[in-house]
């Protein structure tokens, strides 16, 4: 009897308190459901627990139903050995470590076979074919494979016992957007040949919302909302969810403020009474803040004391006239012709590049990785060396009050040995400034004045991001340089770092350059956009013409390929 | 295997490594050649040792080992008679230094062998099954051990285990090398054991620490979610952990040899090791050269052995090629 | 694999009281190397003999607790010396690189080719310098490991982030080397140490031991294990006291290297 996958009653206890509270999730067979949250949501967690994967430390409780297979999770992993692989099986998110190295891709994929079917070449061609890779891949070892390649390879491996249900734990968030989009196209027509179900662990609302039937959303170990697809997003009824659909950055237009919710993600033990979402939310009053709500609804379900209904007023939407890009010959740097090679059998990662900044201009550079763009930013800015162009500056302050950078994972953007004012006094001094302003310099980028004697590993993401740009911005620098800022952030901390930058320039006056993949961060912040592909500039030109009209056949694909918006 | 595994290839790589472990032995040879001018006061004199010093005694010293000749000169010549297998005369007693090593060489052998074969069998097994089952009272207490037994310094436990084992409980001989076949292996027990226990101490560590690492990367919970066997898993990390565990059984050459030599003396043993000893406290130069040459040797075979065991097992290596 | 706080209690407690015996020593027993060859020697729990004596009539206790000095305190001068010059040149050759590099790893390669106690026990014996001299090629000897490990921390460290934002702000190489990439390579080089410690004890007894490095008549724990053969038929306790204040010693100073070790790593794992 195929009825599909049922959970009832999760509950996942770690060492330092509960992960996941209260969880059931019901997938019809075939059916494609997304499990929505950001970091701590416990989304991933449930996933490991109903494979039986969980992390030493940590265990579950509740019930497991797949067809008439009913499974006691408090009995622990081996209880779910029967069902992994052949009923459940999990694709993981890191193309490059779910695969052994040391052994080759078609013995790999065979692997969960019987010991006859192992070593069947028909069966191993039979699989490749089936994720569209070529027979010699069977060979292969999978260092010498791309990661979309590889991530078939790991699709293929996960398939090989036919299981009734995927569970994906962000299969693609690794991969490049086009690679992406390929991927779940692939999936999408698996499922179907299969009649497969998927469970799609995703952080990212848009492919949620163009490839699920049902969507769940998590926050902090719970489950606030549930609904049928793209209606989750448009009707949202929880707070969370829609401050969460409201900070991810759209694609259409520029927005003044992107809506941002206030705080950060908690920890899922750390909230004891009331409503997980309460501490941050706007709406909440006291019942809120004392009873934890129960989930209700039968179609879509919602655990909310307040709910937002049709009849609430609709938080309006400011949307921006998109910068003009200045016409003025206003230019702050001048990049022609730069090459780089890193070596002579590799292919160029800079290829005659040509890339212009005007004063306090906001300017970004898209591309998917290998594109050569944080090449490019590393050159301009002087760690690493270019063979051959010119870079030619209308300003002759010392470099350090020129160009600064900020990078992309903010845990190791700060020295761990040194407290934040120390480094934000460094470097005011590199810019000749004073270290008196290390008050006013946090307050800048929305934070306490009395986190200058705290340690940068104390901090959430959003807030070390936050001092990492305090600390680029310190010597006054004519031009920051971001390489892909918010990439390594929750959605709803995105959209205040974003808001801040946006501040920022127009506070300070700094020219920026935005380098990133995502189209839609990039969207909300900088007026003019160059799309790199391979090391060369394939298109530039005023943000909006790019978007609405692009001109070369790469940038209509990059366009295309992303989701949900 | 076969694929990246071609002809070409592989004796190419050997062949660059041969080239690079002759440079290295090279060097060496000449740091070890110019020992004998290192060494506080005249060679000549050092050559004669404890015998009565006369100006003839001297002089045919120096004409037999051209100590008046150009540096280079000496040194080549000394390669030369190396190569030959000539290493000269030991000082100490009057025969070459070729027959005395030859004499010794077996006991060495005999002794590093056993002890490499009982870390082997006990140490790596413990290893991974320490490793499987991390926290358990098997790990804990055998980790505690471990602990104990890379700290322990060899001739201290030579001695315990000599004097409970052999006199004070009488199981095994206490010194000599006994009278050939298995008498002979029945003195090297509690040698071999003494030499393990630290040996083992190391690899026990290093094989646990390796698995585990292997233990927790991704591709393990992979194939644990595609509902491969236990039996399964485990050759799938053994595979990977093959690797670095071969690193530390080459580290744990190193150790070997400075073992030997504290096991021998501790033990009375007429081995190449207490040799080394005996000859440096007498500061028998030819000797010690000799014995200090071909140690370096024998390590640096073992390198590269390891090396070529890397290329042959892991598939990246081959790709990168040859370093 | 976190272990309870109760390590550096366990560890703390003999090595203090090797601390004790090594500072103290001289007021604790000050004849212990009163030499008295009408008692030769005699078997433990004799009179006034917790341990019994040699054949020179010295007490082994006594003995043992003077020799705690030279066993501990030149392995300490050894990890210490040679962690220095590991920082020193391990900074310069992984933040610098080029030549400097280049020369220090075929340096390290080169003496990291032989054994340590071979090239040890070799040069001791030919120079025959006595204790200080030993430890001085042993500090040699040593670092070549410590270099290679401070370079590897370094080179890790130049490529994070933190690392380039500070090139970025223009600042000084030898102010990055030594305000930022030092402070957060200094806990792992320290837990190191301690661990090379332990291994300065057993080569450094094992010279002497073996002869080399102490001069005669001065106690020495590798050197009353040596003398303790003759003697084993007659006092079992010249053997067992030394041998156990070695091994509890090197254990204990593993023991601790090794938690500290786990510690760090745990921290750094953290961030």
């Amino acid at each position: 009897m195929n009825c599909g996958l049922s959970l009832s009653n999760l509950v996942v206890t770690g060492p330092a308190g509960l992960i996941v509270t209260r969880m059931d999730l019901h997938v019809e067979p075939g059916q494609t459901v997304a499990l929505v949250g950001e970091s701590g949501s416990g989304k991933s967690m449930t996933a490991k627990a109903m494979t039986g994967l969980l992390p030493t430390g940590v265990t579950a409780t509740g019930n497991l139903q797949l067809d008439d297979i009913t499974v006691d999770l408090a009995l622990g992993p081996d209880a779910l050995s029967g069902l992994r692989g052949k009923h459940i099986s999990l694709l993981l998110q890191n193309p490059f470590t779910s695969l052994s190295p040391v052994h080759r891709c078609g013995e790999q994929i065979t692997s969960a076979l019987a010991p006859d079917l192992r070593r069947s070449k028909d069966e191993i061609r039979r699989r490749l074919d089936e994720v569209d890779l070529p027979e010699r891949v069977a060979r292969q070892y999978p260092f010498e494979l791309s990661g979309g390649m590889r991530q078939r390879v790991a699709l293929a491996a996960s398939l090989a016992s036919n299981p009734q249900i995927l569970i994906g734990d962000e299969p693609t968030t690794a991969l490049d957007v086009t690679t992406q989009r390929e991927m779940l196209d692939l999936l999408e027509r698996i499922q179907r040949e299969r009649d497969m179900s998927l469970l799609l662990i995703t952080h990212d609302l848009g492919v949620a919302r163009e490839r699920a039937d049902k969507i769940l959303v998590m926050y902090a170990g719970r489950l606030v909302e549930s609904g049928q697809g793209a209606e989750v997003f448009a009707r949202a009824q929880h707070p969370y969810t829609a401050g969460l659909r409201d900070s991810d950055p759209p694609l259409e237009h520029r927005l003044v403020e992107l809506p941002a919710i206030a705080g950060s993600v908690p920890r899922p033990w750390e909230v004891a009474i009331g409503c997980v979402f309460a501490p941050r939310c706007e709406r909440a009053d006291d019942r809120c803040h004392k009873e934890a709500p129960e989930l209700v609804g039968t179609n879509s379900q919602v655990a909310c004391w307040k709910p937002i209904t049709p009849s609430d007023p609709q938080r309006p939407i400011q949307i921006a006239t998109d910068v003009q890009a200045q016409n003025t010959d206003n230019n702050l740097v001048v990049v022609t012709g730069m090459c780089k090679r890193f070596s002579p059998d590799t292919p160029p990662a800079l290829d005659n590049v040509d890339v212009s900044i005007r004063i306090g201009e906001a300017v970004g550079i898209v591309g998917e990785s290998g594109s050569g763009k944080t090449t490019l930013a590393r050159c301009l800015i002087g760690l690493e060396r270019y063979d051959s162009g010119t870079v030619s500056w209308t300003t002759d302050v010392p470099m350090a009050q020129r160009a600064q950078i900020v990078f992309q994972d903010p845990t190791s953007a700060l020295n761990p040995a040194m407290t934040i004012g120390a480094s934000l006094a460094e470097a005011l001094r590199a810019g000749q400034r004073d270290k008196s302003e290390v008050p006013s310099l946090l307050q800048l980028v929305g934070l306490p004045a009395e986190y200058a004697t705290r340690r940068p590993h104390g901090l959430s993401g959003g807030e070390q991001q936050r001092v990492a740009i305090a600390r680029a911005i310190a010597p006054r620098p004519k031009l920051l340089i971001c390489d892909e800022p918010v990439s390594s952030l929750d959605v709803s901390v995105q959209a205040q770092i974003l808001n801040l930058m946006n501040s920022l320039i127009e506070e300070l006056g700094i020219a920026l350059l935005f380098i990133t993949h995502d189209l839609a961060v990039v969207r909300q912040v900088v007026s003019r956009v160059y799309v790199m592909s391979n090391g060369r500039v394939v298109e530039s030109g005023p943000m909006e013409n790019v978007l609405l009209s692009p001109q070369h056949e790469y940038t209509r694909q990059l366009f295309s390929s992303v989701a949900g918006k | 295997m076969t694929q990246l595994l071609s002809r070409g290839s592989l004796t190419r790589f050997i062949v660059v490594r041969l080239a690079a472990t002759g440079l290295l032995l090279l060097v060496l040879s000449f740091v070890v050649f110019a020992l004998l001018h290192l060494t506080p006061g005249d060679p000549a004199r050092n050559l004669v040792g404890v015998r009565n010093v006369t100006p003839e005694l001297l002089q045919t010293i120096r004409d037999k080992y051209h100590l008046n000749d150009p540096f280079m000169s000496q040194y080549l010549h000394w390669l030369g008679n190396v190569l030959h297998g000539d290493f000269g005369e030991s000082i100490r007693n009057n025969t070459t230094v070729t027959t005395l090593l030859s004499d010794r060489v077996t006991l060495t052998l005999q002794l590093s062998s056993l002890s490499f074969l009982l870390t082997v069998i006990i140490a790596i097994p413990l290893g991974i099954a320490a490793a499987w089952r991390t926290g358990t009272v098997l790990d804990r207490s055998v980790s505690a051990a471990s602990i104990v037994g890379v700290g322990a310094p060899t001739y201290a436990v030579g001695l315990l285990l000599l004097y409970i084992f052999g006199l004070w409980l009488d199981i095994f001989p206490v010194y000599g090398s006994g009278d050939g076949g298995f008498d002979r292996w029945w003195h090297l027990i509690l040698p071999a054991i003494t030499l393990a226990s630290g040996l083992a101490a190391m690899v026990f560590k290093l094989t646990r620490t390796a698995v585990i690492s292997e233990l927790n990367q991704d591709y393990v919970a992979f194939a644990q979610s595609r509902g491969l066997t236990r039996r399964q898993i485990r050759s799938l990390v053994l595979r990977n952990a093959m690797i670095p565990v071969a690193t530390s059984l080459g580290l744990v050459f190193a150790f070997l040899f400075g073992g030997t030599i504290l096991v021998e003396v501790t033990f009375a043993l007429q081995g190449i090791g207490s040799l080394l000893a005996g000859s440096v406290t007498f500061k028998d130069l030819p000797v010690v050269q000799a014995i200090t040459l071909l140690t370096a040797t024998v390590i640096a075979l073992t390198a590269l052995a390891v090396d070529i065991f890397y290329y042959a097992v892991d598939p990246r290596v081959r790709q990168r090629g040859i370093r | 694999m976190s272990r309870r706080p109760f390590i550096p209690v366990l560890t703390g407690i003999p090595l203090g009281i090797i601390a004790i015996f090594v500072v103290a020593s001289r007021w604790i027993v000050p004849n212990a190397t009163k030499q008295d060859i009408m008692t030769g020697v005699t078997s433990p729990g004799t009179a006034g003999h917790l341990f019994g004596t040699d054949q020179l009539g010295r007490d082994i206790a006594q003995l043992a607790i003077a020799g705690a000095g030279s066993a501990v305190v030149g392995p300490i001068v050894i990890a210490l010396g040679s962690m220095m010059i590991g920082i020193m040149l391990g900074t310069l050759a992984g933040y610098i690189g080029g030549w400097l590099d280049l020369l220090l790893s075929k340096y390290a390669d080169l003496l990291l080719a032989l054994p340590t106690t071979l090239v040890a026990l070799v040069v001791t014996g030919l120079v025959d310098g006595g204790y200080w001299v030993t430890v001085l090629v042993l500090i040699m000897l040593f670092s070549p490991t410590d270099i290679r490990m401070v370079r590897g921390s370094v080179i890790a460290q130049t490529g994070r982030p933190y690392i380039e934002s500070a090139k970025v702000l223009s600042l000084g190489r030898i102010r990055i080397m030594f305000r930022h990439i030092l402070p957060n390579v200094l806990p792992v080089a320290f837990s190191t140490m301690l661990i090379n410690v332990a291994f300065a004890l057993m080569s450094l007894s094992a010279l002497s031991f073996l002869g080399l490095g102490v001069g005669p008549g001065v106690p020495d724990w590798g050197r009353q294990l040596s003398d303790s053969r003759d003697l084993l038929d007659r006092n079992w306790g010249a053997l067992i006291l030394p041998a156990m204040l070695i091994i509890i010693t090197a254990a204990a100073i593993n023991l601790l290297g090794d938690w500290l070790q786990e510690r760090f790593e745990e921290r750094s794992v953290q961030r």
